[in-house]
């Protein structure tokens, strides 16, 4: 069994990062969100949303769709499904990894 | 990070849209209200009218201001279905409920019974979609448990209506789940101030 450390290491590093987390975890729990509520969600600016969303959607893990409407852009985000499979292995990883700290915490008598 | 909290946030989003509620609430409270004013077949319709009118107007601007403000989110194929579907069936439920409380003298209110019914649903509904603690969401179920108290108070002699001066017990039923739905709404939309918060760029 790898340590906690070597398991954190070993994290997606485009998934293990806040932001990007909070919009695919999101993401996960609907069809799809629009830009709007993700940056009240995630308290982003608008351009760093963008990156993050922009970086997601390079992974092939959203998909984005913009359209116009009452001229006004609306930008809708979804997860893939490969993206679904990240995020969810992502949560499980760390669900493993709080057990382990816990064992490994328990062997090293602290 | 909170998975749960941020999954919870994103299927409940238009639960959460209290304000909604609001020209919901307001109408069945005038509409009851009104119908203690007016008696006979003669009534003037007009005042009923023009509220409806008004809350119909309300609603899109709230439904507007969401958007603006705090974006969409599109629910799951199945989740949507399943609100078409307790939709579909609450309505008709609920009209032969309203049928049967006028049709008859019964000592609790059927009426009652079924918005108790739909606000339960509503909070199991809502904290089925993660583990979640009795009082998420709470005030779904202390608005159901509310109305529940008021519709069956006459099973133990409480004609608690003729207190606020209102005729009938069906009418007095009406102008509490107004009251109930207008606060439940806003409670829910504190709660989604709270936890999508506008943060300066």
């Amino acid at each position: 069994m790898s340590t906690p450390f070597e398991a954190i290491a070993n994290l997606d590093k485009l998934i293990h990062e806040p932001a990007r987390l909070a919009i695919l975890t999101a993401l996960s729990a609907c069809e799809s969100a629009d830009f709007i509520f993700l940056r009240r969600l995630t308290g982003l600016s608008n351009g760093n949303l963008s990156i993050q969303v922009s970086k997601l959607e390079e992974a092939g893990l959203v998909t984005v769709q913009k359209q116009i409407v009452n001229r006004r852009s609306n930008t809708n985000i979804s997860i893939t499904e490969r993206g679904a499979d990240v995020t969810r292995r992502y949560w499980e990883q760390i669900n493993a990894l709080k057990q382990n700290a816990e064992t490994w915490k328990n062997e090293q008598g602290g | 990070m909170d998975k749960a909290k941020i999954q919870s946030l994103t299927a409940n989003y238009s639960r959460m849209q209290g304000l909604r509620g609001i020209p919901v609430g307001v109408l069945l409270f005038f509409v009851s209200f009104w119908a203690i004013s007016n008696q006979g077949p003669t009534a003037n319709l007009t005042a009923p009218l023009l509220v409806t009118g008004l809350v119909i107007l309300a609603y899109g601007v709230i439904d507007r201001y969401y958007k603006n403000a705090f974006g969409q989110v599109r629910r799951t194929r199945l989740q949507r279905v399943r609100e078409v579907v307790v939709s579909v069936l609450f309505i008709p439920v609920a009209l032969l409920a309203f049928w049967a409380d006028t049709a008859n003298d019964w000592p609790f209110s059927a009426i009652g019974l079924v918005f108790f019914a739909a606000m339960v649903m509503e909070y199991v509904g809502a904290t089925s979609t993660v583990k979640q603690t009795l009082f998420t969401y709470w005030e779904n179920l202390a608005a159901g448990v509310v109305i529940l108290v008021f519709s069956l108070l006459p099973l133990v002699g409480i004609s608690w209506w003729q207190w606020l001066g209102v005729r009938s017990q069906l009418i007095g039923v009406l102008m509490v789940v107004g009251v109930v739905i207008v606060v439940a709404g806003i409670i829910s939309h504190i709660r989604i101030v709270r936890a999508l918060p506008l943060r300066e760029e």
